[in-house]
């Protein structure tokens, strides 16, 4: 059952839980929202226009005719470090930022965020992701290390997935040039779906979600380890050892300016 | 705080004015938001591909999302190579050659249609010396060569309605209008060129557009049966900057909304 909620005099819709949002209407409200029925391609390069793309290979984004409610398939090909990233922007060389969590310091900035995604991997092996919130730039070689699938020193929040632990999601945060901090298994079996999602509430705290289930642990944007005061957009992550897959059903992003 | 009422049986959203409209839900409601997050652009060209642009240069400089900015911001520059008169435009549509006109303002002869209509954009002038901007609603086919004329100091002669600056008068906004053919309506309205506005306007259905800046009305008012007001003429959305002189200029949008209460 949708409800709703004013949030910075803005109307937030929700189901169930007041810190995961479904829409909202305001004047101050940032947002991206995208189902995967369609998708702007290229007609000759087939590389996302409004996306920022960076891969091994070419054709490494589809929407699979099979899957009903709009998906979205990334992959990478076989040659092994292979990998391929999404940016939210423009074509091949504009980065965009519009999102931010906190101020200086980590200090509240009262713009709340809400980041969310359903996603799943259709190999769980040899495999590294990542969903989340990332610097301008991210979308570059390696964002995602060979053989580990360790996160490159950037601004970053969201969720990933470690060639070590290919059947489980984390989620995991990092400000460039210290150590990145990670909750561990928020969710299991990663080759099903999964609604990741992150709340930050604007003040001091994100509250992360696995499947509707907020997490006990929670991020302080306080912490050094924090990316605070960063401008960030919306990131899509995938390396294998092999040929992989990264799908996307939908993909939500607030901010309550 | 957000408020609502009806308009044409749509459910229309508003914060400050009853006539601000954020949003609205209706199946006659024609509506075009963009907050600017991304920017479907063309990989080899890096101009947009659902607006038709035109620019006097190339390049990945011409349309650009600034990382430095947050809230989804869209910057339309003449390019680092701009030259005297140089000039880039973006009207809603298509690619290079598509042409859309989705919007009317009243019927024949400036007759009330009963379609109340919404413009919104909010807007940054980088510069404010020898050049002009256009934020506003054009005919088909604007996003041409001259839409704003030579050294930047009028606007062409086309139906339009929107908000500008001009080469003569720099560091000031100002309320247009025209009808091709006709003169030019023009009321100076903000000065700080440079600082971030909020530019509406608000066809009521009947015989007069309000214009709204920076969430307070003008006492400027259009009459759509006026001989000058662009009357049941179909327009979209366009974005323009030109220099007058030898350096690039830019223009930056934060947000767009364009909504037309059809019945």
């Amino acid at each position: 059952m949708l409800h709703s909620r004013y949030i910075n005099g803005a109307l937030a819709y929700w189901d169930t839980h007041p810190c995961r949002i479904i829409d909202a209407v305001g004047g101050s409200v940032t947002k991206y929202i995208n189902h995967f029925t369609h998708m702007p391609l290229d007609d000759t390069t087939h590389v996302p226009g409004d996306w920022r793309w960076v891969s091994d290979q070419a054709d490494m984004i589809t929407l699979p005719a099979s899957l009903t409610g709009g998906v979205m398939n990334m992959a990478v090909g076989a040659g092994g470090n292979d990998e391929t990233y999404l940016q939210l922007g423009g074509a091949a060389v504009v980065t965009n930022a519009p999102y931010i969590i906190a101020g200086a310091a980590g200090a509240a900035n009262t713009y709340p965020v809400y980041f969310g995604a359903r996603v799943r991997v259709m190999e769980a092996a040899a495999i590294s992701a990542f969903v989340g919130l990332s610097a301008e730039g991210s979308a570059a070689a390696n964002f995602l290390t060979d053989a580990t699938g360790a996160l490159a020193d950037k601004d970053l929040i969201g969720f990933n997935l470690l060639v070590a632990t290919p059947t489980v999601w984390n989620a995991t945060w990092r400000n460039a040039g210290n150590a990145a901090a990670i909750i561990t298994s928020l969710a299991t079996t990663a080759t099903s779906w999964h609604t990741l999602e992150f709340w930050y509430d604007g003040a001091t705290e994100v509250t992360f979600f696995a499947d509707g289930v907020p997490h006990a642990t929670t991020a302080l944007t306080t912490a050094v380890t924090f990316p605070f005061n960063e401008e960030m957009a919306p990131i899509l992550a995938l390396k294998g050892q092999a040929a992989k897959n990264l799908q996307v059903d939908w993909m939500r992003v607030f901010q309550f300016n | 705080m957000l408020h609502s009422r009806w308009i044409n049986g749509a459910l229309a959203y508003w914060e400050t004015h009853q006539s601000r409209i954020v949003d609205a839900i209706g199946a006659a409601v024609v509506k075009y938001i963009n907050h600017f997050t991304d920017l479907p652009l063309d990989n080899a060209t890096y101009f947009p591909n659902d607006w038709m642009t035109l620019s006097t240069n190339a390049g990945a400089d011409i349309f650009t999302l600034p990382a430095s900015l947050t809230g989804g911001v869209l910057q339309l520059s003449t390019g680092a190579a701009a030259g005297d008169n140089d000039e880039v435009y973006m009207q809603l549509g298509g690619s290079d050659c598509a042409t859309n006109a989705p919007f009317v303002i009243a019927g024949a002869a400036g007759a009330a249609n009963n379609y109340p209509l919404y413009f919104g954009a909010r807007v940054k002038a980088l510069e404010h010396a020898d050049e002009a901007y256009f934020v506003g609603l054009a005919e088909e086919g604007s996003a041409a060569v001259g839409f704003i004329a030579a050294d930047a100091t009028a606007m062409v002669n086309k139906d339009f309605i929107g908000f500008n600056t001009l080469s003569g008068t720099p560091d000031a906004w100002n309320i247009t209008w025209k009808v091709t053919g006709g003169l030019v309506a023009t009321t100076a309205v903000v000065v700080n060129a440079a600082d971030w506005h909020i530019f509406e306007f608000w066809y009521d259905g009947q015989t007069t557009v309000s214009f709204w800046i920076d969430g307070v009305q003008s006492a400027t008012i259009a009459t759509t049966t006026a001989a000058t007001f662009p009357y049941a003429e179909e327009m979209a959305p366009i974005l323009g900057v030109k220099t007058g002189e030898g350096t690039h200029k830019h223009l930056q949008v934060d947000w767009l909304r364009v909504i037309q209460f059809n019945a």
